[in-house]
């Protein structure tokens, strides 16, 4: 008993010390926010300084509250899109035969090796016809179809949706959408978590797409609001982490929530399959 | 489906501000045709009765400013200062709505370039940074502003900024946001401790070609144990010598880099060599950090520097600035285009705010009591809005020196410039990409550093034929 | 017949989109890449001869992919390793398992951006903290050029991609020791076997297929590597118009079709073959690592 209480204070320091270097450069993002730009020059920063305000100031008057409102409006969208039309697509595949399916199958996976920049240009043009560049539904509309969400659901559904379940349902004289959303979803916390999680944060952080086709600022999101801190000759690094910091916010507090079922769904949309 | 019916709405708002904007536009455009033969008649019966204001509103040369209405989308990066010109326009002009858009400088070209490519809206004023102007001026999306609607007259700018603004078969595409001749700036300081003397006239000739600039800077280096350099960064010496290097160097797709880069890079590396040099990348968060360092005398500064770079980067550096004649006289050192986008469909009241502004007397007197810059309007400087005996915005930050004496009397006159060609801009690219490798790596001497340079060039432009 | 027509309605949504949204501008893209195309001269037809280019005219696409390769090759195996020894340690914690991980996740969610300001601050010639260090405890007699040479640049690259992803792998690698039926941890433990024998003997070989998923995705991400080494060398070390890091040795295929595409060139179709041809080695490469850990399994 000893023994392994000697061992495990091995181990804690081990994760102690990795879990550190993890930390430090995201402790250092929240910290230099609090930095007057030049005194970032000076020295570690460490400790919490006192310019935190001015720096606070500084991004508000550039619009980080439209931005965020803008940035928050695109990933919630974003988000139910895909989950919607993940869900459906991953449903279809998992749990029916059919001619398509495995047409489909190589489209989802193909879609999922294929470097997302590629098909930039084109995309444009259709929003330019469509008429929604500078509206947020340009950002928006890459994610509503998203592979990786479509295969995560997939695999999902496959190993933790019994096929008992759905039969039963099906006696019962329930309707084909109504098991998908009365009986299925309801089962597939952890797997929406997941997905959620991971494309709020893509779209979040996307920043090619809204540079190209966001043109006001009324419409910019935190991305492009950040980069645009920094007025011409005086690069304003003391704000920029600071904007940086505070667009990290709504990812973090996300994640934490929820980081339970995140865990649960990463293993059975992924581990399985 | 509801979210359908909201993307439907969507497309109606949009259509429907489209349309709207088209009917407001054809109200511009009907009196622009017409401009050309009414301009004498109106201008003169309106330049008696109104008063300075509207004078010169009248060079604009179409009728009551009032009456000139639109929408002109500017994108700059530093949208701040533009917005303060952009009210003093409008209290003359009413109805002419300038959106100042912020684009980073970092992604400026690229968001030009791929909006024009997917057929998006261009603004209709664009900026044109000497880092990219040439491959701007090359993709032939600028109007000639020696034609109609605008009729420039070249005389009226200022000399050595006619070639900065010009395309390689000499039509003007753009203004000059600002005349942009370099000096050296120094810190008083340190010029007193370790050159005896901090005054401009002094320090400019101890300094006079680069072979002095050295053997000051080893007497300096000598005192100072190693620790006070002369200037910053390898690449603040290397844009130095290329802006003053000013030869044809291009003809056709035959690119001399040869004639163009041999001596910058040898004195560059003479410089190295000697050590006298900082090891700070150019344009790094460092390096805009060395502003408020003390271990560095000399920093480039081009006009625009003073007001922007200097004073904003050493906010506690009030009255130990100066600034004096670089070695081996001034060159252009940066800058910036307006020009006005070709498919535009508000020219006039594009044309109108530029003019206002960046090309007539009263515009320049705005932009130096606002920020110090030096319009590129010859007339301006004989006016009776002239700035040369005015104190400048950032003069008592450089010692009570006057600015606009040394930029406009000493350097503008004496500075080299030419047209932009695309290979400027790819020079200046490659150039940002190698100093570092030179400043590392000390086998480099110049006949390497040139052969490298000229690899460089022809990754970038795999069709040239490179000298 | 019945039966049949829900799979389609509920394929639809997601259907139509991905035509929308990803089929139709991708096929586009390779309709351009037999185009020489710059979006500004009208464009005209030349075959294949962007893809030929690629391979025997462009002297930095080789070198791109090569720097992607081996940039993958120093962090794959590093990420894989230590998020599975670690997911081992943190298995066997009885308290703050939940915890370690969140913690570890979060370089996972950090801004991209804010990345490559860190480590270029960390790394920066006169003002980095690992200078600072380094020749204040008298290991380095001045100040080193990470930045500026060619191997460690490549380094940083790869340790901001370790940083980044393997808390990622640490989580994925937990919960594959979690499915493991945990009857079979019992038995190793009566027998008698180590915490080292178990991991070994057990753990290693039962995680086979989670190794080969993190190693495809980790590869698919890793060929498509983009974010690190551009704000690497566009945060804080600013020389953000000098393409490709020090000699291009950072310069990966998706940089280099950035750049040809929207950066210092606009050269549509060029880039569009660059992306393609990335496309093909992605998927060969997939392909070909599915099936050699599916007949090995047989």
């Amino acid at each position: 008993m000893r023994k392994k209480g000697l061992k495990d204070w091995w181990v804690y320091l081990v994760l102690g010390v990795i879990s550190l270097i993890a930390l430090i450069p995201f402790y250092m993002m929240f910290v230099m926010g609090t930095y007057y730009s030049e005194d970032l020059f000076k020295g570690l920063p460490l400790l919490i300084s006192d310019y935190f305000w001015e720096n606070l100031k500084t991004t508000l008057s550039h619009g980080i509250l439209a931005a965020y409102g803008n940035s928050i409006f695109v990933s919630a969208v974003a988000v139910t899109a895909c989950l919607f039309t993940s869900i459906t697509m991953g449903y279809a595949l998992a749990k029916f035969e059919f001619r398509a399916k495995k047409f489909l199958f190589i489209l989802v996976l193909t879609g999922m090796m294929l470097p997302t920049q590629i098909s930039i240009i084109g995309y444009i043009m259709e929003m330019r016809i469509a008429h929604l560049t500078n509206t947020l539904w340009s950002v928006i509309c890459v994610w509503i179809a998203n592979p990786f969400s479509a295969f995560f659901m997939m695999q999902f559904m496959k190993d933790s949706i019994p096929e008992e379940m759905m039969e039963s349902a099906r006696i019962d004289g329930c309707s084909e959408p109504g098991i998908l959303f009365r009986i299925v979803v309801p089962c597939m916390k952890p797997a929406i978590t997941t997905v959620s999680t991971l494309v709020f944060l893509w779209s979040w952080n996307n920043y090619l797409l809204p540079l190209i086709t966001l043109n006001k600022q009324k419409v910019y999101t935190l991305p492009l609001m950040i980069s645009n801190i920094s007025v011409s000759y005086r690069q304003d690094y003391g704000a920029q982490m600071l904007a940086l910091a505070l667009s990290t916010f709504p990812v973090l507090i996300i994640f934490i929530c929820g980081s339970r079922h995140f865990v649960k769904g990463i293993t059975a949309g992924a581990v399985k399959g | 489906m509801k979210r359908k019916s909201v993307s439907v709405v969507l497309t109606i708002a949009m259509l429907s501000s489209v349309l709207f904007g088209c009917g407001n536009n054809q109200q511009v455009g009907n009196p622009a045709g017409q401009t050309g033969q009414e301009e004498n008649t109106t201008s003169e019966t309106s330049q008696t009765s109104e008063e300075e204001v509207a004078e010169s509103a009248s060079e604009v040369g179409t009728q009551d400013p009032a009456d000139l209405t639109g929408t002109v989308v500017i994108w700059d990066w530093d949208g701040g200062t533009q917005q303060k010109y952009v009210d003093k326009f409008n209290e003359v002009y009413p109805n002419v709505k300038i959106e100042v858009q912020d684009v980073a400088w970092d992604d400026y070209m690229t968001k030009l370039q791929t909006s024009y490519v997917s057929g998006m809206d261009l603004p209709d004023i664009i900026l044109g940074e000497m880092a990219w102007r040439g491959t701007l001026f090359e993709m032939g999306i600028c109007d000639k502003l020696e034609e109609a609607p605008y009729n420039l007259d070249r005389s009226k700018m200022v000399a050595s900024s006619v070639p900065l603004v010009s395309d390689q078969d000499g039509n003007i595409l753009g203004l000059e946001m600002q005349v942009t001749p370099a000096g050296f700036a120094y810190k008083r300081d340190l010029a007193k401790e370790y050159l005896g003397t901090d005054d401009p006239a002094e320090v400019g000739a101890m300094i006079s070609d680069w072979d002095a600039f050295l053997e000051v800077g080893k007497q300096v280096s000598e005192k100072s144990n190693g620790k006070v350099k002369m200037m910053v960064s390898l690449g603040d010496v290397l844009l130095s010598t290329i802006g003053q290097n000013i030869v044809d160097y291009v003809d056709g797709n035959t690119v001399d880099i040869t004639k163009k880069m041999t001596k910058p890079l040898e004195t560059t590396m003479k410089m190295r060599d000697a050590g006298i040099i900082g090891n700070v990348e150019m344009y790094s968060a460092s390096w805009y950090s060395a502003y408020a360092a003390d271990e560095y005398i000399f920093y480039e500064a081009g006009s625009w520097c003073p007001p922007l770079v200097i004073a904003k980067n050493d906010t506690e550096g009030e009255g130990n600035w100066a600034v004096t004649t670089p070695p081996e006289g001034s060159f252009n050192l940066g800058g910036t285009t307006l020009s006005i986008y070709k498919n535009s469909e508000n020219k006039e009241a594009a044309w109108a705010y530029l003019e206002f502004i960046y090309f007539s007397e009263l515009g320049g007197s705005y932009m130096y009591d606002l920020t110090g810059n030096y319009s590129c309007y010859q007339p301006y400087y004989e006016s009776e809005y002239s700035p040369m005996d005015k104190e400048g915005p950032v003069d008592k930050f450089f010692g009570g020196q006057s600015l606009v004496k040394y930029y406009i009397e000493e350097a503008a006159p004496n500075a080299k410039t030419a047209p932009q060609t695309k290979y400027d801009a790819i020079i200046n690219d490659v150039f940002q990409a190698l100093t570092p490798k030179y400043m590392t790596d000390m086998s480099i001497d110049t006949q390497k550093a040139l052969e490298l340079f000229k690899e460089e060039v022809q990754v970038k432009v795999p069709e040239a034929e490179i000298q | 017949m019945k039966r049949n027509k829900w799979p389609v309605i509920f394929a639809t949504p997601f259907l139509t989109a991905y035509c929308l949204f990803m089929l139709f501008p991708m096929l586009y893209s390779f309709y351009l890449s037999l185009f020489e195309y710059n979006g500004i001269v009208e464009k005209h037809f030349v075959g294949l001869s962007n893809y030929i280019n690629l391979f025997t005219k462009d002297r930095l696409f080789l070198k791109s992919l090569f720097n992607t390769v081996l940039i993958m090759l120093m962090s794959l195996p590093v990420n894989l390793i230590l998020g599975l020894v670690t997911a081992y340690l943190l298995f066997s914690l009885a308290r703050g398992r939940r915890l370690f991980q969140v913690v570890n996740f979060l370089p996972y969610i950090t801004t991209p951006v804010a990345i490559g300001f860190i480590f270029s601050y960390i790394f920066d010639w006169n003002s980095g903290i690992l200078n600072g260090l380094l020749t204040h405890f008298s290991i380095l007699e001045e100040n080193y050029f990470w930045l500026q040479q060619p191997w460690s640049a490549r380094l940083i690259v790869a340790i901001m991609i370790i940083w980044r992803n393997f808390g990622y792998c640490m989580m994925i690698y937990l919960s594959g020791m979690t499915a493991i039926d945990q009857d079979i941890y019992e038995a190793a433990a009566i027998d008698g076997a180590g915490r080292l024998k178990t991991f070994f003997a057990i753990v290693v070989p039962l995680l086979k297929n989670v190794s080969v998923f993190l190693l495809i995705t980790a590869m698919i991400g890793g060929f498509q590597m983009f974010d690190e080494p551009v704000q690497l060398y566009s945060g804080w070390s600013a020389a953000s118009r000098s393409v490709g890091g020090p000699e291009y040795s950072v310069l990966t295929v998706i940089w280099k079709f950035y750049d040809d595409s929207f950066g210092s060139n606009t050269r549509l179709g060029y880039g569009a073959a660059i992306a393609y041809t990335l496309f093909l080695i992605i998927g060969a490469c997939s392909l070909f690592s599915f099936f050699w850990s599916n007949r090995k399994d047989s």
